[in-house]
């Protein structure tokens, strides 16, 4: 086990790189004449002159070649620099830092509400298929999914913050700030869960091993949550580890209507801007991420189901 | 069991969400506390990512200040500079005022004035090319000394830009990172949460000015419109701008809230390119001119946000030369018959003009950032329909527009751009080596007169020449202006004193608004 954490570790380095590679060379692919958009976001105005322009192109490196930019740029990378930014003048790394907080409560909160919505309504759903409980249950799991993020969360201000007066509008800080955005995002998230659970369970049911465990006269509470509950859970957990890294690197939407300074309107901002370290240190930031939820989504199966080992020598 | 797990889930469920709404409720009554010692909350528009921006200082949060500043009727006055005289043709010496301290108690002196000039002037391109200042030195106490590189007779209009407002050396760290902004305007700094995002500023007792009534200003960033719509109307917020189109109606109605139109210094233009056909030809360029609906374009696309426009200047700014705009009313009869006189005419019967058999097919670049670019795109569309023009609309993003403009490959692109400086508007936009000039206009009148200006002193009669120069171009149409904008500030009723200034970078606040609310319950 410990060796195959430590090989995946290392894997880690190439595949930040590899990232790091990618979104530099497209950030230049895409058309856009970044000293222009960079004096545009900085300076706040869209009039510039031809020498003023040529001063911030100095300025950002854009007059250098391509590969001595990426070479610069990854010479202060090995040194734990991250570089400055090129509308705020601020450390890439206190940017990010600042915006991490945010980003990471929606994302805990939301998958919260997911995993509390979606497991007690797969479940019942599971257990009695085809009831009107489970009709219920996915026609509201469909409309869950089809709804578009931004507008469930306006109707839900309309609704809870305006008409009722519940919650407040949008900003973050205390925990009422969070209900509205974090149930937005994980209702949403929820809709898929719930068929999936469902879908996973059903097959599960079905199995050998089920009537078996019926028939040497276990009770259906237990051969549900032993037996069934536990095998259905593989799917279910990759699923939940890929809608993790969804909501900490694609919370743009929610961040933007619901006035949350997170990671997710730190990027869009980068990318309009041409602000190059910024959108770097995110990216890094987020393969970052991505790939450690990823390393513990895979760890999880070992425990989950003892037939998965990792590492050599087991067999 | 089942049910047992189910009830405890929804159990917990119920507690937090109460819990929850509970801190809600503790959290708004204390808003409400606070606003009894008059506190203004501002929706802003961007997340803050740094103190260090002018606007945010100077026009916003009204920490900093500048020597000069010009007022809503485009006068400049007198601020921490009382005086100014150009000594020499590249010299000036400003005098400052006596007696204004720093938010920390320190005396401002010429030489920290110098220091904060001489500090942005090095950072900042566009002040260097607006200034074109090469040094700044204390020559006295109260004196400052400005050389420019070449003659400047706009230095003192140029001063008046936020950017170069006068910061304490205190406000930064040893590597000139701001990290404090210390000014000496009517506000001081208080905080600046990075985790909400939010900027409190509060009242400096002791400025030499007006004391402002408001005790604090608490900025709130909301970057969605509709969210900031939304946020006005339940009163989380007590002012904003930049609402959407759409809404002002609705928001007007709501008690409580009452929303305001500016014009505002920023046009929506029709870029031709005159390089080749058809737009080469002035007949054409004239006949879009009539095709265009203006009036019906600011009502039904720009919900009446916006004024229509022949000129590109706002129309009480002194240098708007009015008299161009009866110079193109909307008359598709007369378009249609200047098509034919150019020899775009409908042979074939499909509604479209042709001429040597090519159809008169063009495409409208547009980018969607500002939400009332694409509609107005198709509005252009079905208007040049009407006279047999076959337009296409294609929303693009800025980059790709001017890339594509760059490598000569267009035809008309429907742009947004700050009009604010006329003199550099007028030279960028059309002088024939100006920035933003992508029809390739040359007119050597228009750059014989622009040049005149620049070494022209008296305002009065700098703008005699701006208003001439709008005559030519109003003729030449290089460009189509379709209308200015218009900025939507929305505010609760209670909020007072607002005043607004279109030298002002769009979304700025006054230090003399205060809050006049009935205590109730």
């Amino acid at each position: 086990m410990l060796n195959y954490v430590a090989r995946r570790l290392l894997l880690l380095v190439f595949i930040l790189f590899g990232v790091a590679l990618i979104t530099f060379l497209l950030m230049h692919v895409v058309p856009g004449d970044h000293a222009q958009l960079v004096a545009t976001y900085r300076y706040g105005f869209d009039d510039f002159s031809t020498d003023e322009l040529k001063a911030v192109q100095e300025d950002i490196g854009a007059d250098q070649p391509l590969h001595r930019q990426f070479i610069l740029w990854l010479n202060h990378v090995l040194r734990g620099d991250l570089g400055y930014s090129f509308i705020s003048g601020r450390p890439v790394t206190a940017e990010i830092l600042a915006r991490v907080p945010a980003t990471l409560e929606l994302a805990t909160f939301s998958f919260l509400i997911t995993v509390l919505i979606a497991f007690p309504l797969g479940i019942v759903s599971a257990r009695r298929p085809y009831s009107w409980l489970d009709n219920i249950a996915m026609v509201s799991s469909l409309i869950g999914v089809a709804i578009p993020n931004f507008w469930l969360g306006l109707l839900l201000i309309l609704v809870f913050s305006l008409t009722l007066g519940l919650l407040p509008v949008a900003g973050s800080g205390d925990l009422a700030h969070l209900i509205l955005p974090s149930i937005t995002l994980g209702s949403g998230m929820a809709a898929v869960s719930t068929r999936l659970i469902r879908a996973s369970l059903l097959d599960v049911l079905e199995q050998d091993y089920i009537a078996t465990a019926r028939s040497k006269g276990l009770g259906e509470g237990v051969v549900f949550r032993r037996h069934a509950l536990r095998n259905a859970l593989i799917p279910v957990v990759t699923v939940l580890g890929l809608q993790l890294n969804h909501l900490i690197g694609g919370t743009v939407i929610i961040e933007t209507v619901f006035a949350r300074p997170g990671v997710g309107k730190l990027i869009v901002d980068a990318i309009q801007a041409r602000d190059m370290p910024v959108l770097q240190g995110c990216v890094l930031f987020l393969a970052l991420t991505f790939s450690m939820i990823n390393l513990l989504v895979d760890i999880s199966y070992a425990f989950l189901d003892p037939r998965i080992r990792y590492g050599g020598g087991q067999r | 069991m089942l049910k047992k797990y189910l009830l405890s889930c929804f159990i917990c469920l119920f507690l937090v969400s109460f819990t929850l709404t509970g801190c809600g409720q503790q959290a708004s009554s204390t808003s409400e506390g606070q606003q009894a010692e008059q506190v203004l909350v501002v929706g802003a528009r961007d997340f803050v990512r740094t103190l260090d921006n002018g606007f945010l200082l100077v026009e916003k949060t009204h920490i900093a200040e500048t020597l000069l500043t010009m007022d809503e009727n485009y006068r400049i006055q007198p601020v921490l500079a009382t005086s100014w005289k150009q000594v020499e043709d590249n010299v000036w010496e400003f005098t400052l005022r006596e007696g204004v301290r720093f938010h920390d108690g320190a005396p401002l002196t010429a030489a920290d004035a110098a220091y904060a000039i001489e500090r942005v002037v090095n950072a900042n391109p566009r002040v260097k090319g607006l200034t074109k200042i090469t040094s700044v030195m204390a020559a006295g106490d109260q004196t400052l000394r400005i050389t420019t590189g070449e003659l400047n007779l706009l230095l003192p209009e140029a001063l008046t830009g936020a950017d170069l407002c006068i910061l304490s050396r205190e406000s930064f760290n040893e590597k000139g990172e701001l990290t404090r902004p210390i000014g000496t305007g009517p506000f001081k700094f208080t905080s600046w949460d990075q985790a909400t995002g939010e900027v409190i500023v509060e009242k400096n007792f002791n400025y030499w000015g007006a004391v402002p009534r408001l005790s604090k200003m608490v900025f709130k960033p909301i970057p969605d419109a509709n969210t900031r719509a939304l946020a006005l109307e339940k009163g989380e917020i007590d002012f904003t701008f930049d609402l959407p189109y759409g809404e002002l109606d609705r928001l007007n109605k709501v008690p409580g809230v009452k929303v305001a139109l500016y014009p505002e210094p920023r046009i929506y233009r029709l870029e031709l390119n005159m390089t080749r056909e058809p737009f080469n030809d002035l007949r054409v360029r004239q006949a879009l001119n009539h095709a265009i609906d203006r009036t019906g374009i600011v009502k039904n696309v720009l919900h009446d946000c916006g004024t229509a426009t022949i000129g590109p200047f706002v129309q009480d700014a002194p240098w708007c030369n009015r008299e161009v705009e009866g110079s193109y009313s909307y008359d598709p009869d007369k378009a249609r018959s200047l098509l034919t006189e150019a020899g775009w005419v409908d042979k074939n019967g499909d509604g479209i003009r042709e001429k040597d058999g090519k159809p008169f097919a063009i495409t409208i670049m547009t980018w969607s950032s500002r939400p009332g670019m694409p509609p107005m795109a198709e509005a252009l569309q079905a208007q040049f329909r009407e006279i047999g023009i076959d337009a296409k609309v294609q929303i693009l993003e800025y980059g790709t527009i001017y890339d594509n403009v760059k490598k000569g490959n267009w035809d008309t692109v429907l742009a947004s751009f700050q009009t604010s400086d006329p003199h550099k508007y007028l030279a960028s936009v059309y002088g024939s080596n100006g920035s933003q000039n992508v029809a390739k206009y040359v007119n050597d009148e228009v750059d014989a007169l622009i040049d005149q200006a620049a070494r022209t002193a008296v305002p009065e009669k700098r703008y005699a020449i701006y208003r001439q120069v709008q005559e030519i171009i109003t003729r030449d149409t290089p460009v189509i202006n379709i209308a200015c904008y218009k900025m939507a500030v929305g505010m609760r009723d209670y909020v007072k004193g607002f005043k607004f200034n279109p030298n002002a970078h769009d979304l700025h606040t006054n230090p003399g608004m205060y809050v006049e609310k009935r205590v109730e319950r």
